[in-house]
């Protein structure tokens, strides 16, 4: 055991009650935890999922009944990407939240590293619907031991260390004497004896638990998860800047050099890529780079201003395991392509956009004027707290103050990512949540053997919302860590993509 | 410490109280060796639970039984503490160690710290679960401190046993005590056998040099060790049968219940409990060391003492080699898979493929069976001295 001053010495001062030590990052930056929402078929529902942190653990898993009738049960059950629901156990029964009529909670464990799914089903009055909500499951922190922790354990470790060398010598001095004698002097010499050699032998097997405790931490730190490692680098071609980034991770090919996890496309891409201007958000890019190789994605660079920006690229393996990669690229470095990697010409996606946002301070803090005139409107009716279910919800307004029709762009109502001011987490979010689309319709095709009465999934619910004309969008959200974010919104009117940025503090 | 103690001149208590006795074996010998076995058979039911179902709480009833089997231990021995430092029970008293300014038995005094040990873990084991997960495995550093107070009530149920056996005048003696030594034995090698049964349990890894190394480092201590205290002639052999007897129930008796598993991914569809491997055939080795064992005296010459254990531990590495290597062939053979043998039955989360009929790890050599053999007749020896410091225990 390694309780005792051991802990106490190599963890005081860290923190002072079971800090979370937050290390990695996972399917967004930050965070794994995976928020969806759907108003299609007779329920509507809002589902959070917070992930355990630690592989196994247990996910923490809340459903809200947008609207519907009577709702008699709700049930929850993981499955993983590769046995489906054939591999899941019986769903759970989410329990009612004492005080809340629309709201049930449940807990699941995860238990391995990868991809997995949360399937939900609402069964009453009004029909049964059931949705998949993708979540990655993966080890992001290690949880240090706190002062309290650490005094206790440390209270009892010597307790036990003294005890047992208290029981060397008792042992020694009067095990073997007849019943009734007292112990002589030579006896409670060879006792003490005892007792120091005993001290020398516990503290040695202490020192050995000491190591094996840090070979399973070491073990475990390397096992947190860390998305594919990156090189970006921007190159100067006769059709402007390109931005190249390269997946130089040593796992990412297999030895015939193809990807080992190969990907599909969300949204028909197989890369959404965002560049945000590092030292104050001020600067804000979502394009498309195409595949070049096996290994290299290559992006026509937006006019964005000089300055370090944040790379957050998200990608989609077959698996529907959804990794972002991290990285910063300076867009004053301007290279030559080598020789011999010889760059092909490439042309704008139709879908990349890009802004650069005027101080936020010269507008009121939930306006934002789009420079086609429009105002993009945000409701702040919600008082924001960290770790509390959130709906960021906005309106794009004309000029005159009338509402303007919203137009799907890349199939969603809108698009959103909320960014920390230090980059330390980023999300991608939807009208329908966190989740990805494609990880979403990949669980859906391997959904083997179950009878669904009704299944609704992120596109379900968004080409429900773009059928009716409507210039209001929301997104479910949870700040989970205190800070400031800066909220990005993309919404399409007339034909234009516009983007607007909003600040909170958590 | 034992400046604390309070003096003991034999005769100047004169209280004639003793401690109650049930069948001639004081009350406490009976709570501790049933403490022992709740929680062997709660550690056994944990693992099943485990590979069966996957999901659990702190409120499972294997859970009840091992921490009903500690604080069973802690209480009864702490009770007997108090009455012997404080009640001055007569005999009681004379057949204590001081400790802190308390008086108990030796392994009363083991039977608490192991209490300690079991409790202690609980938070331990939960504080790690929070930082790395949950530990799909048997050896983790918060269970192996969980596996040291257990260890610690099975060793103070071994010492208080002899003491009471050995303490006694033959008139005066139980033939109940031997029985209860060698219960408290077999328990111990079950708790050796779970502790490391990873390595050593699966028959697919019963012709691998981890096998016989594990077997051989961590068995014969055990063995020599409880054919040496006992004043019985087949100890070692009747704690051998006590695990084996143990396991089989286990393994029969698990089988009988339904179970689901509860956790994805499940690649296995399990139907009842998956009960443990069936036992080693540690009988047959036990009873080639209680034949060499015996025929160490009081008269021999400690060369000689060393040179029999020793060879006890050779011949434990031989007679388990014997009855092991083709009883591990016919474990994954078509003949194995039923009930009685309960072979084949593997977790619900293990995915199935032709491993489950092959041999695992590298194949013992000569050269390996050699260096194996010296580390059995250095356990053996240890097992030796041990159970010669066993033999003499009267308190």
């Amino acid at each position: 055991m390694r309780g005792g001053s051991y802990v106490l010495s190599r963890y005081a001062g860290i923190c002072t009650f079971l800090c979370m030590v937050t290390v990695g990052v996972s399917a967004h930056v930050g965070t794994s935890n995976a928020y969806y929402e759907s108003t299609a078929g007779p329920y509507g529902m809002r589902v959070i999922v917070r992930t355990p942190g630690v592989i196994p653990g247990l996910a923490q898993i809340s459903v809200r009944i947008l609207h519907g009738n009577h709702v008699e049960q709700v049930t929850v059950r993981s499955l993983r990407a590769d046995v489906g629901l054939d591999g899941a156990p019986p769903p759970d029964i989410a329990r009612r939240v004492p005080g809340e009529n629309h709201l049930f909670s449940s807990e699941l464990w995860l238990m391995t590293s990868g991809s997995y799914s949360v399937h939900v089903t609402v069964a009453g009055s009004d029909g049964t619907v059931s949705a998949f909500v993708p979540v990655q499951a993966v080890a992001e922190r290690r949880l240090a031991m706190g002062n309290f922790v650490g005094i206790v354990l440390s209270a009892i470790g010597l307790f036990l260390f003294v005890g047992a060398v208290s029981i060397f010598g008792a042992a020694v001095r009067e095990s073997v004497l007849e019943p009734g004698v007292a112990p002589d002097m030579t006896r409670r010499r060879n006792a003490r004896i005892t007792m120091a050699i005993g001290a020398v032998f516990l503290a040695s097997v202490l020192s050995g638990g000491w190591r094996w405790w840090d070979d399973v931490d070491r073990a475990y730190r390397d096992s947190i998860y860390t998305t594919w490692s990156t090189t970006p680098d921007i190159m100067s071609t006769d059709l402007g800047h390109v931005l190249r980034l390269v997946i130089d991770d040593p796992d990412w090919l297999n030895l015939d050099g193809e990807p080992a996890f190969p990907l599909i496309p969300d949204h028909g891409k197989l890369m959404h890529m965002f560049l945000v201007k590092a030292s104050d958000l001020s600067a804000f890019a979502h394009v498309h780079p195409v595949s070049v190789g096996n290994d290299s994605f290559v992006v026509s660079l937006p006019p964005l201003p000089i300055g370090e920006y944040h790379v957050f690229a998200d990608i989609v393996h077959e698996s529907g395991f959804a990794p972002t990669l991290v990285d910063t690229v300076d867009v004053m470095e301007v290279t030559r392509p080598r020789s011999d990697q010889p760059l092909l010409p490439v042309m704008r996606d139709p879908d990349d956009s890009w802004a650069v946002f005027r101080s936020s301070t010269l507008n009121p803090p939930d306006v934002y004027q789009f420079p086609s005139g429009r105002f993009l409107h945000w409701d702040r009716d919600d008082s924001f707290a960290r770790d509390e279910e959130t709906i960021l919800r906005f309106s794009v307004m004309n000029q005159d103050g009338t509402p303007s029709v919203l137009e799907p762009y890349m199939g969603m109502l809108s698009h959103a990512a909320v960014v920390r001011d230090d980059g330390s987490f980023f999300m991608h979010l939807h009208p329908s949540g966190s989740i990805n689309l494609a990880a979403q319709r990949r669980f859906e095709q391997n959904r083997s053997g179950l009878r669904r009465a009704h299944v609704t999934g992120m596109h379900d619910a968004n080409l429900e919302s773009m059928r009716e004309s409507t210039n209001e969008v929301s997104f479910p959200f949870v700040f989970s860590e205190s800070g400031a974010y800066r909220i990005v919104v993309q919404v399409k009117t007339e034909g234009r993509v516009e983007t607007a940025a909003f600040d909170i503090e958590i | 410490m034992s400046s604390f103690a309070p003096a003991l001149p034999a005769t100047a208590v004169e209280d004639t109280r003793e401690s109650s006795e049930v069948f001639g074996v004081p009350w406490y010998l009976w709570v501790v060796a049933f403490a022992s076995e709740s929680i062997i058979v709660g550690v056994i039911w944990d693992i099943s639970w485990h590979r069966s179902i996957g999901r659990d709480s702190f409120w499972t009833p294997a859970h009840l039984a091992i921490y009903l089997g500690g604080t069973l231990a802690g209480l009864s021995c702490g009770w007997l503490v108090l009455q012997t430092t404080f009640a001055s029970l007569r005999r009681e008293r004379a057949l204590s160690v001081s400790f802190w300014g308390f008086r108990g038995p030796l392994g009363a005094w083991v039977c608490i710290w192991g209490a300690v040990a079991m409790i202690v873990s609980a938070p331990f084991d939960d504080w790690w679960h929070n930082a790395y997960g949950l530990d799909v495995k048997i050896l983790s550093p918060p269970h192996s401190v969980l596996a040291a107070g257990i260890y610690g009530i099975g060793m103070g149920t071994m010492l208080m046993t002899l003491a009471r056996q050995n303490g006694a005048s033959s008139s005066d003696r139980s033939r109940l005590l031997p029985l209860l030594f060698v219960h408290a034995g077999g328990l111990m090698i079950v708790m050796v056998t779970t502790l490391f049964a990873e390595f050593i349990m699966a028959p697919n890894g019963h012709h691998s040099v981890l096998f016989f190394l594990v077997t051989a480092a961590t068995l014969p201590v055990l063995l020599v060790g409880i054919s040496r205290a006992t004043r019985e002639r087949w100890g070692a052999t009747g704690a051998s049968a006590v695990y084996m007897g143990l396991m089989l129930t286990m393994i029969w008796t698990l089988q009988l219940f339904p179970a689901q598993p509860m956790l994805a991914p499940i690649l296995r569809q399990i139907t009842h409990m998956v009960p443990p491997s069936f036992p080693l055939l540690l009988v047959v080795p036990a009873l080639l060391i209680d034949l060499i064992v015996n025929r160490i005296s009081s008269e021999s010459s400690r060369v000689r003492a060393i040179c029999l254990a020793a060879l006890a531990g050779l011949f434990f590495i031989g007679g388990l080699g014997f009855v092991q290597w083709p009883f591990a062939e016919f474990l994954l053979s078509d003949n194995a898979r039923n009930f009685f043998f309960a072979a084949d039955q593997w977790d619900y989360n293990s995915p199935p493929g032709m491993f489950q009929y092959e041999f695992w790890g590298r194949q013992l050599t000569a050269g390996a069976a050699s260096w194996i053999s010296v580390i059995a007749c250095f356990s053996a020896v240890v097992g030796l001295l041990w159970g010669n410091w066993m033999r003499r225990v009267r308190r």
